[in-house]
């Protein structure tokens, strides 16, 4: 795949492309102009992303305090002043350790804050949106499209966005089917699903790659029902009048959707079936641990087959234990300090981030053994890790940490950036962060989602000027 | 006051604010204004302005107070009615002209907001109708589909099919609502591939590997299409038409119109012509299985509409809406006597609500479970369904005990801690009562009459005990044996379990496993003095407990929402709400932190309703003292220097809406004993079985359905049964507009 890949961007640039494959290659590569494709991959956590636990180690004795009880997580000691630092010169934390290959890529960003979000045990679609919604239990209504959703659109592809997932919402366990974790949105009432099975996320993804005439005859039979089935919905719908038509429109919609994925995936069986991640046992493990790195071997592959450019690994929940990495509590025990068996709440936090650092690093490491226009894929990628709560398990959002990772911002890499803290001038939101994302993705927005009314509304605007240049 | 609004209305934008302001400065400003600013809320300073965000959220506010009733405070004068609904239009239509979407109509469609509506005004006659529902799709729920499928034949024991609708469960909420579920792209993948299996187990039928390494072929093919597929002609058109009509049959229990079997004859033969007869003959089918219908109920009301422009349920839609509520099957599989509830509607015998009741209570007698095996509740039971069990289900939340992580080294490798057989047992318990319909909440809260390993029946359990007795192979065989002789050589019944291990679990009910005198006959009474009610089940216990610890206010909070028809605003956000885990105090000790006034104000709804509970451990085992310093063991006996104090038993009721029961209580039973004599937890309990049974939060204009369906209760005797024929057979139930 590697080699073939290689081949044909080389070819491309060359000028010399064989028919065939030009449909996969005007997917691959942004139409007319020529640009390389952008792509986006989110890694989000429940529990909250410890600020504390992002410093430099060699920082910690300025940069850090002791949590307010004795119990509670350390504190980023609050700044005025925009900390801006080259991580090669400082030691990385050792939860980031897997990341150290890319540092060259790698930006800890830190100091935003999110207060225009509701918090708690999950901002829910905030997080992504820049809204407040929800409550304990429910995430509210999607009054815009998340960030992810936002560039899904932007960034179209055959499969605009893939949520995988360990389970739905934020308090509840490990699932097997479609889910709603309720924090992605394509548009206002628009929420985006996730897969939580990796072995049906596979099949929806790589399993129209099958090859033969058997498959040939299948696609055609395939699109002759889904022209049959959109006339016949349109036709009830009619019938029904005005009544909860929106459901109908979604079931229209996806008629509607998987005829135009066929309509494009004609044709890339074989490119597909080569980028399509090795099915192991690991696909239908009950182990948490496993479907995770299922799940992110399949984010791998949707990225670089191209099936996809935004992908969203909703890497856990509050009521997932994660027993393959030895830890007997679930997450939501550990966010609330309850002891653990053989270390304390703060380590096994700590071993939970290292690992999922570690499946990023994985990806990453993919990214980066595919050549692409003068670099690699990794070059064309942002990989953001993040917390639906914020800073911590009951997340205030006066802070708001981000790891990122991938060459696609000019700005970013090899840095710690620390945005003076909440209400200090030259501070900044997530939404400063996802318009920056939209610039990124040659869709500039100045504004996204809703303001904090406690901030000045021009800081709120805009991108991040340090992660464009 | 009113004719401002109405000018106001006419002229749009003439003074605007005049009748707001008139509005709030008689029924608000005395809280809300710049001096008190209650809940950090000044109406003074509000601007008719809805381009300013921070304003739109005020008024958003504001709309949801008052067309909840909330505010103002019920111990307040309350303005009239038609005066509250001229401001509330008014705000409406302001925000229709920016486009603002009011959050209200998003959060009425959620199951946490139901009690949001005042309670009162929905019992005391006030709030006028007609009722109905409004027209509506709903998606079919993951228990239909299973039950449909396993309606297919051995299609699921040859391929994996795939549960496309499933459902997001929350603790002690009732989550299948109406409004909540729709079927997208991700659900139709799903479906797809489930539909290609099915379609090829009617046809060609599915190769599997057996077990012993043989291939075999499943399949069921009705004879309609192995006419087709046999065939080396392309079919007739009454062949393919037979099997369209076969297929409607099958998947919507009805014919197709000539126009639907005109469209899908056309697909099979395009179909037919591209892929070959067999091919094309799935396809067909497919196209079947995958019709809206058969992924929504559809309650649209094609009935003819009445005078209020209110249109009744079809027969045909009332039939699939009552075979859904009450069962899993579609109608025509569902038999009331000797006919199926589909014929019944469609002859016209389902056009009255004295019909409809008779029907659901036929059904849900027929249901009656007491003469049926227990134990097949949970697993491909014989009984007709369990709709009414998974009310109790949702609506307790008992069930989840199993999903409660309890930490290994507390419980020892020898205790047999079985949560799945406790659930059973609850299942048991809230069942019986059910099937004796009568004074079934007052039983629910207060009964000690309890099942533990009931078999669900003599004959069960003399069967599995000879089981024991036999099974040489079991590696406990000699300690089983030993543990039957000693039994009942002591005149006693044995528990009719293999393995000492499993027999423990029966100490959650402080029951001694080693001496016991199983009882044959349950349910059985355990001590007053120790038991009351599914809440003090070692099942409701454990599930609302913590890992290590009892869970005081998620207990209480259960109460306040679902006995009391209250809320409690959420946590602030600021809060890092950590119990401390110094383990030299007790956990009401440990809970103090919560007494400090900011926190009180909501937490005294809670602690003081769910620390009575402390008279249990958090396995559910009663207890009178709090053993206190690390806990490594449930067992007392490994306990012999563990440091225990007298557990303060004490709670409060406060505030709940009934003054009749408000008061400091001594113990949980007193506590129980005078919740299950209130009427505003029977009428909470009716409004959550509303909620259940319609799959929606109740509005102001359901307010005759609920006082009939709490009067249909209270007539018969404390019949649940009455109650819920009376729901399903309300307008609300049977007329869409």
């Amino acid at each position: 795949m590697i080699l073939q890949r290689r081949h044909l961007l080389k070819g491309l640039t060359a000028g010399a492309v064989t028919p065939l494959l030009r449909p996969f290659l005007n997917n691959v590569i942004a139409e007319n102009n020529g640009t390389l494709p952008k792509r986006f991959l989110f890694v989000i956590k429940s529990s909250g992303l410890t600020p504390a636990e992002l410093v430099p180690s060699d920082l910690i004795p300025s940069m850090v305090r002791p949590g307010e009880r004795e119990d509670w997580p350390a504190e980023l000691v609050p700044t005025k002043d925009l900390i801006d630092l080259p991580l090669k010169d400082h030691k990385l934390p050792e939860s980031l350790k897997a990341l150290l290959p890319f540092i060259d890529k790698l930006t800890i960003l830190q100091g935003l804050s999110g207060k225009m979000c509701r918090g708690g045990h999950s901002a829910w679609y905030g997080a992504l949106g820049c809204y407040h919604t929800g409550n304990e239990g429910n995430p509210g209504r999607a009054s815009s499209a998340t960030i992810d959703g936002a560039l899904a659109r932007a960034l179209p592809s055959i499969f605009p966005h893939v949520g995988l997932t360990l389970g739905g919402k934020v308090l509840t366990g490990v699932k097997d089917s479609v889910v709603y974790p309720g924090i992605s949105a394509i548009d206002a009432d628009r929420p985006l699903p996730y897969q939580a099975s990796p072995a049906m996320a596979y099949k929806s993804l790589f399993g129209i790659a099958a090859a033969g005439k058997a498959a040939e005859a299948d696609n055609l039979l395939q699109s002759i029902l889904l022209d049959h089935m959109v006339d016949d919905v349109k036709r009830v719908r009619s019938r029904i009048g005005n009544a909860d038509q929106e459901k109908l429109d979604h079931y229209l919609s996806a008629f509607d959707s998987l005829r135009d994925r066929r309509r494009k995936l004609k044709g890339l069986e074989a490119e597909i079936r080569a980028t399509a991640p090795k099915v192991t046992d690991k696909f239908t493990s009950e182990v948490e641990t496993d479907r995770i790195e299922a799940h992110f071997d399949i984010a791998a592959a949707a990225l670089i087959s191209g099936i996809s450019n935004v992908v969203n690994v909703r890497v856990d929940t509050l009521e997932v234990t994660y027993r393959g990495l030895g830890i007997s509590k679930h997450v939501h025990g550990l966010g609330h300090s309850e002891s653990v068996d053989g270390m304390t709440p703060v380590e096994a936090r700590s071993r939970i981030r290292t690992f999922h650092l570690e499946q990023i690093a994985r990806v990453a490491a993919k990214l980066k053994a595919v050549p692409e226009g003068d670099g690699t894929m990794l070059d064309n990628t942002l990989i953001v890790y993040l917390s639906d709560a914020a800073e911590k398990h009951h997340g205030s959002c006066v802070e708001w940490p981000f790891v990122l990772l991938g060459g696609l911002a000019p700005g970013g890499g090899n840095r710690y950036i620390q945005y003076p803290a909440y209400q200090q001038p030259g501070h900044h939101t997530i939404a400063n962060l996802y318009n920056t994302f939209m610039h990124l993705a040659g869709h500039p927005t100045d504004n996204f989602g809703r303001l904090d009314n406690q901030l000045p509304p021009t800081l709120q605007k805009g991108p991040l000027s340090q992660l464009l240049s | 006051m009113k004719s401002h609004i109405i000018i106001l209305l006419l002229c749009g934008l003439c003074e605007p604010l005049v009748a707001s302001r008139e509005f709030f400065s008689k029924n608000c400003t005395e809280c809300h204004d710049s001096e008190t600013s209650k809940a950090g809320l000044n109406l003074e300073e509000l601007k008719a302005d809805f381009s300013v965000p921070a304003s739109v959220d005020i008024w958003q506010r504001v709309l949801e107070q008052l067309e909840t009733r909330q505010m103002p405070p019920r111990k307040r004068p309350r303005p009239e009615i038609s005066t509250q609904e001229q401001l509330t239009s008014w705000i409406r239509v302001e925000f229709s002209k920016k486009n603002i979407a009011p959050i209200i109509d998003h959060k009425r469609r959620t199951p946490d907001f139901g009690n949001r509506l005042d309670h009162d005004a929905l019992f005391d006659g006030s709030q006028g109708g007609p009722a109905s529902s409004p027209p509506r799709l709903w998606r079919q729920s993951p228990h239909i589909y299973d039950q449909f499928v396993k309606g297919l034949g051995g299609v699921r024991h040859a391929v994996t099919i795939h549960q496309p609708f499933a459902i997001d469960e929350s603790k002690g909420v009732i989550a299948d609502y109406s409004t909540q579920h729709l079927a997208d792209s991700a659900t139709l993948q799903l479906l797809m591939m489930n539909c290609k299996s099915i379609a090829a187990y009617q046809t060609t039928g599915i190769n599997k590997r057996e077990w012993d390494g043989r291939m075999q072929i499943h399949r069921q093919t009705p004879d309609v299409f192995r006419d087709i597929i046999e065939s080396k002609t392309a079919p007739k058109a009454e062949q393919i038409n037979a099997a369209i009509v076969h297929e409607y049959q099958l998947f919507l229990g009805r014919e197709p119109t000539t126009a639907e079997l005109q469209n899908t004859l056309g697909l099979a033969n395009k179909a037919i012509r591209s892929g070959g007869n067999v091919r094309g003959l799935q396809t067909a089918l497919v196209s079947v299985m995958l019709k809206p219908e058969v992924i929504y109920r559809i309650e649209i009301g094609f009935g003819e509409p009445d005078k209020d422009g209110r249109r009744r349920l079809s027969a045909y839609e009332l039939a699939f809406a009552l075979g859904y509520a009450l069962t899993d099957k579609a109608p025509d599989q569902v038999m009331v006597g000797s006919e199926s509830l589909l014929t019944l509607a469609r002859s016209g015998k389902l056009d009255s609500p004295k019909s409809i009741r008779e029907t659901v209570r036929a059904i849900l007698d027929a249901n009656d479970m007491s003469v049926a095996d227990y134990r097949m509740f949970t697993e491909d039971h014989k009984v007709r369904n369990t709709r009414t069990l998974r009310f109790f289900r949702d609506f307790f939340g008992y069930h989840h005990a199993p999903r409660v992580f309890k930490d290994e080294n507390r419980i020892s490798i020898d205790s047999g801690f079985d949560t799945k057989r406790i659930v059973t047992d609850a299942d048991q318990f809230v069942m019986h009562i059910f099937d004796n319909d009568t004074d079934v909440l007052r039983k629910l809260l207060t009964s000690n009459n309890y099942f533990v390993t009931y078999l669900g029946s003599d004959k069960h359990f003399q069967h599995d005990l000879k089981y024991i007795r036999e099974n040489v192979n079991d590696a406990g065989y000699k300690t089983n044996i030993t543990y039957i002789k000693r039994i009942e050589a002591a005149g006693k019944t044995p528990i009719p379990l293999e393995g000492p291990s499993s027999r423990t679990y029966v100490g959650f009910y402080n029951i001694d496993h080693v001496n016991w005198d199983y009882p044959r006959k349950q349910p059985f009474p355990l001590p007053k003095s120790q038991r009351a009610g599914i809440l003090t089940h070692p099942a409701w216990i454990i599930a609302w407990s913590g890992n290590f610890d009892n869970d005081p206010i998620r207990r209480g909070k259960w109460i306040r929402e679902h006995l009391l028809a209250d809320y409690v605003p959420e946590i602030p956000i600021t809060v890092n709400a950590v119990i401390s885990e110094d383990r030299d105090h007790t956990l009401r000790h440990r809970l103090k932190p919560t007494r400090a006034k900011e926190c009180w104000s909501c937490h005294q709804k809670m602690n003081p309703l769910g620390l009575p509970f402390e008279s249990f451990d958090d396995f559910g085992r009663f207890r009178t003292n709090e053993m206190l310093d690390d806990i490594l063991t449930i067992f007392p006996k490994r306990h012999r220097d563990a440091r225990t104090v007298p557990v303060d038993r004490s709670g409060d009721i406060i505030d709940s809406g009934d003054k009749g029961i408000d008061g400091n209580v001594s113990n949980v039973f007193e506590l129980l004993e005078r919740l299950a004599s209130s009427s505003r937890v029977r009428q909470s309990f009716v409004r959550h079985n509303f909620r259940y049974w319609l799959g929606r939060n109740e509005t102001f204009s359901d307010s005759s359905t609920l006082i009939n369906a709490d009067r249909a209760y209270t007539e018969n005797g404390g019949s649940m049964k009455a109650l819920i024929a009376s729901l399903l057979s309300s307008d609300s139930f049977l007329y869409r507009k």
